[in-house]
């Protein structure tokens, strides 16, 4: 039997108000406890109020990208998980019965999508909780055990983010993901490790986990009974928090105070009108639309701002040459930053202006690529660069010139004697000294232009 | 002076509201009945002198000047709200249920918070943590429950008009046990929001008042829809008052279920049958039913409640409020020790049977039946409601029992359920109105009606009442 990886994936939606009630959702900013009401604090006689209806359509809408089923025309349950933690108010969770079912993404299958309310953030070291967060809607997508790698595992998970993002359906600041992640290697019983909050983390637990579990087995003592551990995210291990018992018992009952939900047909019909596109479909339309070659077009695609700041680039400049540039220099500067495109907070304007800047070979591509590392580390406009430069990227090429040529005053003599090969030297010795950021045309008038006084 | 009258003179301002006020505190501190758990001393004078200055001025709510009290698991913003129960012992409401909002809005005084069986779990009123409310008619009996102190705040003067809340039975056995009159309207007419749970797929709260006047006018101040509740009414507004006096039984159908009589006092049932036989002089007509599956209710509300109520009280753990005990224990053990040392031995019992048969291994085994028998048996009461208008029963098989006649047998006190429970199951209006005495003690006539009837069960009951004519209230 070879391993074996599942996904439970946790993902912040993106609401201003609460799943059962009124309270805002902004908890980054808030000081705790102060995003809170008597609902989402379970004060004895509030009753949740109806459910988050953005909530629902994102949470629907995610799921129609995740190729799923809906399940319509039947009675939708939001049922109580009892059981006792500080960071639940109401010592239960409120979570629905599976909407979705049946759903692929990427060769992995789906197998249901279901919505709850978020805990609240309980301080072990404290015993303070904090119950902003309480409330917040949240799906949970669990995948079928398709993955066989932790690599797999990463890279499934890449994709469902950029997916999430098409849809703008979660809260950045939740760290988008939750994951707890099942892993079953050769001769061991399945292991949950929990708490994982990044794709990097992912990979981490389930190569931890992977080696770890090889090892026992190899030693002869196998793990026998299923358990749930615990990622430890600094040490990039996971530790042992229970054997999960499979009389686990969370005593499921209908919540009395939430009739059930049924989802229309027709309303999922509209929802699908309304669908955005996927990074599929995205990439195939920029390939088609621009021209421009399939790789191009998937890599441009597989960031939602990042291909909207393309076609927004790509109706002033030409399109086959923004495309090159994206990819090949502005998707390569992001990469080796780890940073996404909205978080560089470049702006559009500002790469038009440096792209039209290279369109009219008013600087070179060397110096491109220095002002866009300008952009990106110092936040500084292209526009304050490019005055700076004045279109030849910092250098006075006509004083450069005159200084080779009192340096290589032989040279120089040659030339106006007719030795046309001194041409290139001297030319060859300006571009040294601007560094290779001129265009040798530019290099080659100078010189020309002083040989002839 | 019935609410009517006194409504009328207050707002023609014949009554001082602030000397009234004065005399109810009075009353309520020379009371040994035991009806309040708080009295809202302070607030209550600087309310009534308020009122008093505007009441000429501005048009007058419609419970302008009232005082109005309200059980203890109804949430009154800055006033304490126990339950009944040590847990919250210490527990001050941060909030206002919807219809607090709406009784304060019509200018009601809330006098204070009723003594109650401890979360709602009895119905004689003897399992509050805060002792045991006494019937104002002979204080060796219990008063019902488990709305205890309201009725008996009601019977005794101590009050004009009580919030209740009725999950089986619990405004409608106080209201019989103390001649008074108890009103649990159709689900969802009424908001929950701010009622501590129970049994959330069957209870509501409802008003209790001397008259049926008054419970009217306060049912009429709560009701209608509430974005809180998810069960709540559509209509925004009601009207419960100005046809209370349009009606006539001629020409309407009243349905007499013989198993409802069988275990029953004679003397209970006589009174009873009396008021039937005062609506067929007044023109009904009446038919015997058999309602087979009376025996079923109990159980099926047992059950319906074990399970929701268990759910429902998982919240008290004494970390985020309520009871704490010092301890330096895990997490799960201070919990434990929390609930341990502060929920009563009736509290515990029902979170134990509903803990059990919610149970994974149970599934589908006692819960869920329970949801189906319920579904049954409403069907059955829509049926019968599509042959008749009104239902008439006893409340209870008997007169107020001797206190602790029945404390430590919980199957006979769970049997008392048995009349009540129905109208809970199939969420229809029932109400009851006092009709005559047995021993001294008072028997209530039970009406039921169809889904959204309320008015007219209403109307019924209060042309039994005008045929009773005036109480004599114990003086005490």
């Amino acid at each position: 039997m070879a391993t074996k990886i599942g996904l439970e994936i946790h993902v912040q939606l993106k609401t201003n108000t609460k799943m059962f009630c009124e309270c805002n959702t902004n908890f980054l900013d808030a000081k705790p406890n102060t995003l809170i009401c008597p609902i989402c604090t379970a004060q004895p006689g509030s009753k949740p109020m109806g459910i988050n209806e953005r909530a629902l359509e994102l949470a629907l809408k995610t799921a129609l990208l995740l190729g799923c089923k809906i399940n319509t025309g039947k009675e939708l349950f939001v049922e109580r998980k009892h059981y006792f933690y500080p960071d639940l108010p109401a010592n239960y969770q409120r979570t629905s019965r599976p909407f979705a079912v049946e759903g692929e993404l990427y060769g992995v299958r789906i197998r249901e999508v279901h919505f709850e309310e978020d805990p609240g953030r309980y301080e072990l070291r404290t015993g303070e909780v904090d119950y902003n967060r309480s409330g917040i809607p949240l799906i949970e997508i669990v995948t079928e055990p398709d993955m066989k790698t932790p690599k797999e595992a990463r890279d499934f998970l890449k994709k469902m983010k950029t997916v999430i993002e098409y849809l703008d359906a979660a809260k950045p600041e939740g760290g988008l993901f939750k994951v707890d992640a099942n892993i079953s290697t050769d001769g061991n019983e399945r292991v949950e490790v929990k708490n994982i909050n990044s794709i990097k983390g992912v990979l981490k637990a389930l190569c931890f986990e992977e080696i770890r579990q090889k090892n026992l087995a190899r030693q002869g003592t196998p793990i026998k009974k299923m358990e749930t551990r615990h990622f430890e995210d600094t040490q990039m291990i996971t530790t042992f928090l229970r054997e999960k018992e499979t009389g686990d018992d969370y005593r499921f009952l209908p919540d009395p105070d939430i009739p059930p939900l049924e989802i229309s047909a027709e309303s999922v019909e509209k929802l699908k009108q309304d669908l955005p596109e996927t990074p599929t479909t995205k990439a195939k339309r920029l390939k088609e639309e621009y021209r421009i070659p399939k790789l191009e077009a998937d890599t441009i695609a597989s960031e939602r701002d990042l291909a909207d700041a393309f076609e927004k680039v790509a109706g002033k400049v030409n399109a086959k040459f923004a495309s090159k540039w994206f990819v090949n220099h502005l998707k390569r500067e992001l990469n080796f930053r780890t940073k996404t495109f909205i978080e560089s907070k470049l702006s559009t304007k500002e790469i038009t202006k440096l792209l039209t800047a290279l369109e009219k070979r008013s600087i070179t591509k060397h110096t491109g690529v220095d002002i866009l590392r300008k952009m990106l580390d110092e936040q500084v406009s292209a526009k304050a660069i490019l005055e700076e430069h004045g279109g030849k990227a910092g250098f006075d090429v006509d004083s450069i010139a005159k200084e080779v040529m009192l340096e290589n005053k032989k040279a120089a003599e040659d030339y106006r004697a007719g030795k046309t090969e001194s041409l290139n030297f001297l030319v060859g010795k300006v571009m040294a000294k601007t560094k290779g950021r001129l265009e040798p045309k530019q290099c080659i008038e100078a010189v020309k232009k002083g040989l002839e006084k | 002076m019935n609410t009517k009258t006194k409504l009328e003179k207050i707002k023609s301002q014949e009554i001082d509201i602030e000397e009234e006020s004065q005399k109810f505190l009075q009353k309520i501190t020379d009371s040994n009945i035991n009806a309040f758990i708080t009295v809202n001393e302070k607030q209550v004078i600087e309310k009534a002198k308020k009122l008093k200055e505007n009441i000429s001025k501005q048009k007058a709510g419609k419970l302008a000047g009232l005082l109005v009290s309200v059980k203890d698991n109804i949430a009154v913003k800055g006033i304490r709200m126990t339950c009944g129960s040590k847990m919250l012992e210490n527990y001050t409401a941060p909030y206002n249920a919807t219809i607090t909002e709406r009784v304060l809005e019509e200018q009601a005084i809330i006098i204070g918070k009723t003594n109650m069986d401890e979360f709602a779990c009895g119905g004689s009123g003897e399992t509050s943590f805060f002792g045991p409310t006494l019937n104002p008619w002979n204080n060796s009996r219990v008063p019902g429950g488990s709305s205890s102190g309201a009725g008996a705040a009601l019977a005794a003067g101590l009050c004009d008009l009580s919030i209740g809340s009725d999950t089986g039975g619990s405004i409608r056995s106080p209201a019989t046990f103390c001649g008074v009159v108890g009103f649990k309207p159709t689900y969802g007419l009424v908001s929950r929001y701010g009622l501590s749970d129970m049994t959330m797929g069957i209870e509501t709260p409802g008003p209790m008042a001397r008259d049926v006047y008054g419970a009217a006018i306060l049912l009429e101040s709560m009701a209608g829809n509430d974005p809180k509740d998810n069960v709540s009414t559509k209509q925004k507004q009601f009207d419960f008052t100005t046809k209370l006096d349009n009606f006539s039984f001629e020409g309407k159908t009243i349905a007499v279920p013989k198993e409802f009589f069988e275990g029953s006092e004679t003397t209970v049932s006589q009174i009873v049958l009396d008021a039937v036989e005062e609506m067929e002089d007044r023109g009904a007509d009446r038919i015997e039913i058999s309602v087979p599956d009376t025996k079923f209710c109990v159980a099926t509300y047992y059950l319906n409640m074990y399970a929701e109520f268990a759910s429902a009280m998982q919240k008290f753990d004494g970390l985020k409020y309520g009871f704490r005990t010092e301890t330096d224990s895990t997490l799960n053990e201070t919990v434990s020790a929390n609930r341990e040392q502060s929920l009563g031995k009736e509290v515990k019992r029902r979170i134990l049977f509903g803990t059990f048969i919610s149970m994974k291994e149970f599934q589908g085994k006692w819960y869920s039946k329970a949801l189906q028998a319920k579904n049954i048996i409403k069907q059955k009461y829509e049926k019968i409601f599509s042959k008749a208008d009104f239902m008439v029963s006893p409340a209870a098989p008997f007169t107020a029992f001797e206190i602790k006649e029945k404390i430590d047998d919980p199957l006979a006190m769970y049997l008392a359920d048995t009349l009540v429970s129905f109208a809970n199951l199939s969420g229809i209006p029932a109400g009851v109105v006092p009709f005559g005495f047995s021993h001294g003690l008072p028997v209530g006539v039970q009406i039921a009606g169809g889904q959204n009837k309320d008015l007219e069960v209403l109307q019924a009951m209060q042309t039994l009442e005008l045929k009773r004519g005036e109480i004599k209230w114990p003086q005490k």
